[in-house]
């Protein structure tokens, strides 16, 4: 497997500043009235083990430069998957064109000069020795941990595969209003899939993970795959339960995906709009009062850490609900300046387009209560573990998705359930969380301790 | 047309890229091809009323691919020179640890249908003629009514020109369209809100909005809007629901699409392995993959390995009849139809992908199967849909959807999933109308983290008993 060294090396967030900055001023002097130019550069591996063979390797150096340019209050984005300079100009071009298209929109200027971030923290993002990590310790790795999962249990009988993926990635953002500035990250994770045969042909698959900033300290594949074939056979003999109403106990996993929801009501593209179901509830009591959410780009070596946005306005923990109470939207410029707010350093950069507003590390806060005590306190419950689709209505907050667990019964878990629906309107979801646990754990950009919801519909047999 | 043609100036052509083959084959691999790939793509934004994005990219690289047996090596570059093709070729080559030589290609052009005729292709028209579009559908959408608040109108397009050539001596060219045009609106009454989107586009010109008028497409989305504004609870349970023609294809997308991927049979994942010649649908159920529809989204002249697309018959009269292949799984199963390996794109892998899904019509007129349910959901439009292959249990989510009751439509029913099983749910296909309709160019198939567009058809359709996921227990 061959590395560009050019490519991860620590020089490279230089190079591509001066790469932002130049292109910055080639704008300016082709005619733009302000610029703002984004570059990115990496180099990124998967390998896919099955049955114990690779099956797959996938390696590449993806490159890209987006940039926007205003001519006046008139603004147009684009991009390209080269930092060639001739391309770069030709882009410069075809922009300011764009831009004189579109309708001046004062909003979408460029972030003020006294936001923008001064101090860029250094927060651990990136590992020195992934580029050095062998293809063949990644692949003894995946091997290792599709057979503690095949191993787990004798009714496990096929492998979907393990996979692994890695990047190690420099970008840089220059405006024509002083920022450059740029950062590194590196990324390592890992996966396995197994599957058991169950009764009627029907089959049942269950997956583990573990992902990180730096390789060494991703969990062991022993116990990556262990989970993953424990969350296999605990499927076994599912089926659905009849419609009723019931407590229910979501675990981190699955809970976590519900907080992911509660974002995309917070956006301020979404309140701006009035696509929200929250849009007029500033300051309001909006869940039960044991729900803080919060959003800390800052944590070291956290897997969505920032060193400031995609405007480049600084990272700052954000504490959205405090005690059920809703305290900020996430804000990027230009939908700040709309709603007449302060941004809130919220800005993503996607790979072409203008910013939207993403979430970095965002996390329900633990509260006190333990998972087991919650589990044992529930008479009957369902203990969701997974769910699927995409039934969430941002504007109304109706909530409607399939899911995956086991039924509580006497305060201990029993049966495996599957193929039914949970459905609430998230007002009251969130007003009927009775109980936070304290097992809070950051292992995805997304997370959640095991929480309680006092009471949903169950749609079944 | 010579299929080298658009890279030409590249400097890519027949003797550089057996070169490069040569390279991706010095391992000892089996089977090596090259996807060249230049894409363009544009969005203008109209949100209420001022064009507030204007934006394009632009993607050009090229994935070289090295098979050897049942594994892969893929290696992808954005540097088209020699030098940077032939160290990514290396590096794809090393999926295989042995020694090979490879005489070089003949290149010999796959003949290729064109499916996408265009009188007017959309990048060659002003962006001015777009916005006249974008300001049509949002004038509608204010004029339908007053409680209309927001208007998003949006006109999105793409071309991609592909080159496709491989170890085999095969070589073929594409030159995809696509057009995609999209209205969201939010309606606010009494503090109640509610959105909906309506849209259409394909691998169409600007002709097709001779039509379909911008302003149509807004009404439509108005009117779904201001009506879900006084929804109801939807029920909860075990319900006779009825799918309306078009967008609800979504539901064979999910019930029975994704689980004949044959890549996924392959290593026996999928709960539809080893099943050909088995009863998996009721008897009204005839299931087709179609890539040959013309102008439709899902619709391709030649697939990402070179091969000319089919129609697939994936279930007849209720009995499996065959998988979604790939050169992969074709060459594990020694055979198979081809058309079906698809790629988001240079960077990613192909993998078996559906084209355009269709349940063929049937007999009933669509009233009728209304008339025949008494208590009931009757579902409109969908948000998306989700299928674990394995165990088969599948969701979709209705946006608009109604109760029906004694055989009437009724009252409108907040957003709600269905939950059901592939083949239970199948065999519970009661009902199938005469009025098969197409999806109008709207669907995104995700599968291993790889977009590719879509299209799904079926006409009206009563399944005797799926999960409601409302919330009226």
């Amino acid at each position: 497997m061959s590395h560009d060294k050019q490519h991860s090396s620590g020089n490279d967030v230089q190079d591509l500043k001066d790469v932002a900055a130049r292109a910055v001023e080639r704008a300016l002097r082709a005619g733009a009235d302000s610029a703002e130019v984004f570059v990115r550069r990496g180099v990124e591996n998967e390998f896919e083990v099955r049955d114990g063979a690779i099956e797959r390797l996938t390696q590449g150096g993806p490159q890209g430069v987006g940039l926007r340019l205003w001519r006046g209050d008139r603004s147009a984005s684009t991009s390209a998957t080269t930092l060639d300079t001739d391309t770069i100009d030709r882009l410069i071009a075809d922009t300011l064109e764009l831009a004189d298209i579109s309708d001046p929109i004062p909003e979408q200027a460029l972030a003020d000069r006294d936001d923008l971030a001064t101090d860029i923290p250094e927060l651990d993002l990136y590992d020195e020795t992934l580029a050095q990590m062998s293809a063949e310790s990644k692949l003894d790795l995946l091997k290792r941990c599709e057979s503690a999962a095949m191993n787990h249990d004798p009714r496990i009988t096929i492998s979907s595969g393990a996979s692994w993926g890695d990047a190690i990635m420099s970008s840089a953002l220059a405006t024509s209003n002083g920022f450059c500035e740029g950062t590194r990250q590196t990324y390592a994770g890992y996966s396995a899939q197994v599957i058991a045969d169950d009764a009627d042909k029907r089959k049942r698959n269950g997956f583990w993970f573990s992902s990180r900033r730096f390789a060494e300290a991703l969990a062991a594949p022993e116990e990556v795959g262990r989970i993953a074939g424990e969350r296999t056979v605990r499927q076994l003999g599912s089926r659905p339960i009849p419609t009723c109403e019931l407590p229910v106990v979501f675990d981190p996993m699955a809970g976590s995906a519900l907080i992911g929801l509660l974002f995309s009501v917070l956006r301020g593209d979404a309140i701006e709009r009035g696509a929200s179901y929250l849009a007029d509830q500033m300051h309001e009591q909006i869940a039960s009062d044991l729900v803080t959410i919060i959003d800390d780009p800052t944590i070291p070596r956290g897997i969505a850490s920032r060193p400031f946005d995609g405007e480049g306005l600084p990272a700052t923990r954000t504490t959205f609900v405090a005690d059920g109470r809703l305290m900020t939207w996430a804000l990027n410029t230009m939908n700040a300046r709309k709603l007449k707010l302060a941004p809130t350093g919220h800005a993503s950069r996607p790979g072409s387009g203008a910013p939207g507003e993403s979430a970095s590390n965002l996390y329900l806060a633990a509260g006190t209560s333990r998972a087991a005590d919650v589990i044992a306190g529930t008479e009957r419950g369902f203990y969701c573990e997974s769910m699927m689709g995409f039934g969430f209505n941002p504007a109304t907050g109706d909530f409607s998705r399939g899911a995956t667990g086991r039924l509580i019964e006497n305060g201990k878990l029993t049966d495996p359930v599957s193929e039914i629906t949970l459905s609430a309107n998230f007002r009251e979801l969130l007003a009927r969380i009775d109980f936070v646990c304290d097992d809070l754990a950051h292992e995805r950009a997304v997370n959640a301790p095991t929480f309680r919801v006092e009471g949903m519909t169950v749609g079944g047999s | 047309m010579d299929p080298f043609s658009k890279f030409a100036p590249l400097g890519i052509d027949a003797p550089r890229c057996g070169e490069v083959i040569a390279r991706a084959l010095s391992r000892g691999g089996d089977y090596a091809d090259l996807y060249f790939e230049h894409r363009i793509s544009g969005a203008l934004v109209l949100q209420d009323g001022a064009l507030e994005t204007v934006a394009r990219s632009i993607n050009l690289g090229v994935g070289i691919r090295v098979l050897k047996g049942d594994a892969t090596g893929l290696a992808y570059t954005e540097d088209l020179t020699r030098k940077g093709m032939l160290r990514a070729a290396t590096t794809a080559a090393s999926i295989a640890g042995g020694d090979g030589h490879h005489e070089g290609i003949s290149a010999t052009p796959v003949a290729t249908p064109n499916l996408y005729p265009i009188l007017t292709p959309s990048v060659d028209v002003a962006a001015t003629a777009k916005l006249r579009l974008l300001r049509e559908a949002d004038e509608a959408a204010r004029a339908y009514d007053e409680r209309v608040r927001r208007v998003t109108a949006s006109f999105a397009e793409s071309v991609k020109d592909i080159l496709i050539v491989t170890s085999d001596g095969r070589c073929a060219s594409d030159h995809q369209p696509m057009i995609r045009f999209n209205v969201q609106v939010i309606a606010e009454h009494e503090g109640r809100r509610q959105t909906a989107t309506e849209g259409g586009g394909g691998r169409i010109g600007m002709e097709y909005f001779e039509g379909h008028r911008p302003g149509d497409i807004a009404t439509q989305a108005a009117r779904a809007a201001v009506t879900m504004l006084d929804a109801r609870e939807a029920p909860a349970g075990k319900l006779p629901v009825v799918l309306a023609p078009g967008d609800s294809g979504i539901l064979l997308h999910e019930a029975v699409g994704h689980g004949l991927e044959a890549d996924f049979n392959r290593k026996k994942t999928s709960n539809y392995s080893d099943r050909i010649g088995e009863r998996v649908a009721s008897e009204l159920c005839t299931v087709v993959d179609d890539g040959t529809i013309a102008n439709s989204r899902g619709s391709i002249n030649v697939d990402d390995e070179g091969h000319a697309p089919t129609r697939n018959v994936l279930i007849e009269d209720g009995i499996l009849r065959g998988y979604l292949h790939d050169h992969l799984s074709r060459e594990h199963y020694r055979g198979g139809a081809g058309g079906n390996g698809r790629r988001q794109d240079y960077r990613s892998v192909p993998l078996p992908r559906m084209t355009n899904t269709c349940m063929l019509g049937g007999e009933h007129d669509p009233d009728e199967i209304i008339q025949s349910v008494k208590f009931g959901v009757y579902a409109r439009t969908f948000s998306g849909g989700q299928v674990n292959i394995s165990n088969g249990d599948f969701v979709f989510s209705v946006t608009e959807g109604y109760l029906i009751e004694d055989g009437k439509i009724t009252a409108p029913v907040r957003d709600v999933n269905l939950i059901g099983n592939g083949p239970d749910v199948l065999n519970r296909v009661s009902m199938c109308g005469n009025d098969f309709a197409l999806s109008d160019g709207r669907w995104t198939c995700g599968k291993d983290g790889q977009s590719v567009p879509v299209g799904v058809g079926i006409p009206t359709v009563k399944i005797d008993g799926i999960t409601v996921g409302g919330s009226q227990a």
